[in-house]
């Protein structure tokens, strides 16, 4: 073996091995690299709601609703498998709203999410608000089943 | 390919191609910046915030781009031992990091209005933040020896073991759960992206391409030239 | 939309502060090579010159 063959063979080798060790690591940690739950882990895992935890969904069609004080909203999250109630106190981001993605902090009690902070999550559609609204005419919009 | 690790033809080749690459990167910005600013709709769910986009997504996939390409020159470097290849890779990584930077600075600046938050820890940002930090330790590294072929050396091996991230950052939405959002280009299905804001997207992109060959070639002449300034200084001490 | 008018902006400027910076700091360290190099041509060129002519009026 010539010398820069033989360095050819240990650098793929060992890049492959690298790679074989990072894809087990990340599969070995996958339930903590993972943001937020659905509501579906909630109900069909064993997730320890203790402590502070994240859940993530889409903010259901309707359930959307603000108290009398003005700033306490109720809504529910869900995968459209699930669906988990949540309340939340204080200012929430320019997104959120009904049938768009959200991230809830907080905690879990008694069947209810408390949430104590709210962000919302973007979906990977950009288009101008003509095109949204000839797509929604036409039926072609991409929740208009789901609901 | 051995014609092209010559530094001699390199120059020569660099020399040409450099004008042509530096004044279309120019109107590609300018016609970029002009559609991303004035002449495209604002989007229905973010309003005018979606320019941030135009920035962004472009010097996003401009930091991936640019640590594969490093990490294929250390590994030419490593493998059969090209200088020219070493000159390229310590050129890439400064102009990888100011790419990286601009991804999380833009990026940041997009979070906070849209998503509530300027930063949090999800897989696709983490991610990103560690690229930065290894184009940072490259650059570190690679100055760190006396003997300059040494710091090559340790540099190539960080940036090979640094490109298991690159994958990781490209899947990271797919595999995990993330604040980010997942990719809108390569979807196959419907484009997510209406054809108005592709072409100021794309126009930006082109442009941070260009950018990046014209500053490779500046920085790749610089260190051919230092080498032999070193070279000539050698010879007269000696 | 307005509102948010400062980060679009803030946005454009970083990314054109960090670009031109490192065009303007490249083309400044590649001006400096080449008028050293060029410096260290001339002075060789002015000794090959002198140990010339020194060998000639010898």
């Amino acid at each position: 073996m010539t010398p820069t063959r033989r360095r050819l063979t240990f650098i793929g080798l060992g890049f492959l091995s690298l790679l074989v060790a990072s894809a087990l690591a990340l599969t070995a940690f996958e339930d903590t690299l993972v943001f937020f739950y659905s509501p579906s882990d909630i109900k069909e895992k064993s997730i320890n709601t203790d402590k502070q935890i994240r859940i993530g969904g889409l903010v259901k069609n309707g359930s959307l609703s603000k108290s009398e004080d003005g700033i306490t909203v109720r809504f529910e999250v869900t995968d459209l498998k699930h669906s988990i109630p949540a309340v939340y106190r204080g200012p929430l981001p320019d997104l959120f709203r009904e049938n768009q993605g959200v991230v809830a902090e907080g905690h879990l009690s008694k069947g209810i999410f408390r949430a104590k902070t709210i962000l919302a999550k973007h979906d990977e559609n950009y288009m101008p608000k003509e095109v949204a609204d000839s797509l929604k005419k036409a039926g072609k919009w991409k929740g208009e089943n789901k609901n | 390919m051995h014609k092209f690790a010559n530094p001699a033809q390199f120059t020569k080749l660099a020399t040409r191609v450099l004008p042509w690459t530096s004044s279309f990167a120019a109107v590609c910005f300018l016609f970029g910046l002009y559609f991303g600013i004035f002449d495209s709709p604002a989007d229905y769910q973010q309003g005018e915030t979606v320019r941030i986009m135009y920035v962004h997504v472009p010097a996003a996939w401009m930091s991936l781009f640019t640590y594969s390409l490093m990490a294929a020159a250390s590994a030419s470097f490593l493998i059969w031992k090209h200088s020219l290849a070493d000159i390229a890779a310590r050129s890439l990584a400064p102009i990888g990091a100011a790419f990286t930077a601009i991804t999380l600075i833009t990026g940041a600046l997009w979070g906070q209005p849209m998503w509530g938050t300027w930063w949090v820890w999800d897989a696709r940002l983490t991610s990103v933040l560690v690229l930065f930090f290894l184009y940072l330790g490259y650059m570190a590294l690679v100055n760190a020896f006396d003997d300059p072929e040494k710091g090559s050396k340790a540099a190539a091996v960080l940036a090979l073991i640094g490109f298991v991230n690159v994958p990781i950052i490209k899947f990271s939405v797919d595999w995990w759960n993330t604040l980010h959002q997942p990719a809108s280009l390569s979807r196959l299905d419907a484009p997510a992206i209406d054809i108005s804001m592709l072409t100021p997207l794309l126009l930006m992109a082109l442009g941070f391409k260009l950018l990046l060959i014209s500053i490779l070639i500046i920085k790749m002449r610089t260190i051919l030239i230092e080498k032999r300034i070193e070279a000539k200084q050698l010879l007269k001490s000696g | 939309m307005d509102t948010y008018e400062h980060f679009i902006w803030s946005a454009y400027g970083a990314t054109a502060i960090l670009l031109v910076t490192l065009l303007a700091y490249s083309l400044f360290r590649f001006r400096i090579a080449q008028r050293q190099l060029g410096e260290l041509v001339k002075n060789n060129q002015e000794q090959d010159k002198k140990t010339f002519k020194v060998e000639k009026d010898s």
